[in-house]
């Protein structure tokens, strides 16, 4: 995974709570990462295996359901190593200060 | 400023703040391949948010749409082609078809006129020679007669295989070109053997038989070169006679 702000921002938003389910949009609002970023990070995430998605039962029929993310065990894993690297990159000294 | 006076005012309120943002989200969204989760996802955000935030939401999406559902689309595409450029070639499709024990010129026609590759279906079940080419339910199917070969179905016509990228093009000169054919044939054959006192039979079978042609021209779809070779793909195959909930639709000549 490639480490840019997008995805370091991501990775906090996700590790704020690591068993939780996240949605898409409000991600992207509390990442500040635009919807055009946060989808293909979330997908190349789902794509190697670090998050799993579902569909919210939505409240009433007629409606779209939400798609919800979740971390997985390796996932976990994954974002820590990503987060570690990122605390030593000097790049994202403002993200961690 | 807005002006409630001014037509374009009235209409832009309801396009920026209420009704349009699901619609215009609705058309965005299908820049995603059919089937794409993308589509319904974004859809269900909208409507979970604050009405005042869905234009801005759907302002985010024209660029989301556009980069990464255009990009799976085109995805798709190039991995239809390499499947296709994978998948051995698909033995053309003969006979004449049988309409209620009806040959139909018209049908003949059509058939030929899509060519020996593309895959075509119609609700004409039997055809001479070692090829059948048919529909079994909503499934193209092509049989071949000989014992112990493979019957071919293809995915349900209402839901096109690899989401959508293949789509049934009816004919519309094709079925023309083939009731006029067929009215010509039946009309001189009749003319032939009744002479000028057959007339009214000659209009009669004229009429009927540009119907039927009519009727089995508007059957025959096709699929374009590349899907069809994506629908073959996707053929599940197995000995004639184990598809026994749908193979019973089928009969042929042994």
């Amino acid at each position: 995974m490639r480490l840019t702000h997008a995805t370091v921002h991501v990775a906090l938003a996700l590790m704020s709570d690591p068993g939780g389910q996240h949605w898409g949009y409000d991600l992207s609002r509390r990442t500040h990462v635009r919807s055009g970023v946060l989808y293909p990070i979330l997908q190349r995430m789902l794509d190697h295996g670090w998050l799993t998605d579902g569909w919210e039962p939505g409240p009433d029929p007629r409606r779209p359901r939400r798609r919800y993310y979740r971390l997985t065990d390796e996932g976990h894993r994954g974002l820590g190593a990503l987060l570690d690297a990122a605390a030593r990159d000097s790049r994202f000294l403002a993200v961690f200060a | 400023m807005i002006n409630l006076a001014d037509p374009v005012s009235l209409l832009l309120i309801p396009l920026v703040f209420g009704l349009m943002p699901g619609v215009l989200l609705r058309v965005l969204v299908r820049l995603y391949p059919q089937g794409h989760p993308r589509r319904e996802e974004l859809l269900g955000e909208l409507y979970s948010m604050g009405y005042w935030r869905r234009p801005i939401f759907v302002a985010e999406v024209v660029e989301t749409a556009l980069a990464e559902g255009l990009s799976q689309r085109w995805r798709a595409r190039k991995g239809l082609a390499r499947e296709a450029c994978s998948e051995p070639e698909l033995s053309p499709v003969l006979g004449v078809a049988l309409a209620g024990g009806i040959v139909t010129w018209a049908m003949v026609w059509a058939l030929l006129s899509v060519g020996p590759t593309a895959l075509f279906w119609t609700v004409v079940l039997m055809g001479p020679g070692t090829m059948l080419s048919g529909a079994l339910g909503v499934k193209a199917v092509v049989v071949s007669t000989e014992l112990g070969s493979e019957a071919r179905l293809g995915p349900p016509f209402k839901r096109s295989p690899q989401g959508g990228q293949a789509t049934r093009r009816p004919k519309p000169l094709a079925v023309f070109a083939a009731a006029l054919m067929s009215a010509v044939t039946i009309g001189a054959v009749a003319g032939t053997v009744l002479g000028p006192d057959g007339s009214l039979l000659l209009g009669a079978v004229l009429g009927i038989e540009s119907g039927l042609g009519m009727g089995a021209g508007l059957m025959v779809t096709r699929y374009s070169d590349l899907p069809v070779r994506a629908a073959m793909a996707k053929f599940e195959r197995g000995p004639i006679g184990l598809h026994s909930a749908q193979a019973g639709d089928v009969t042929h000549d042994e």
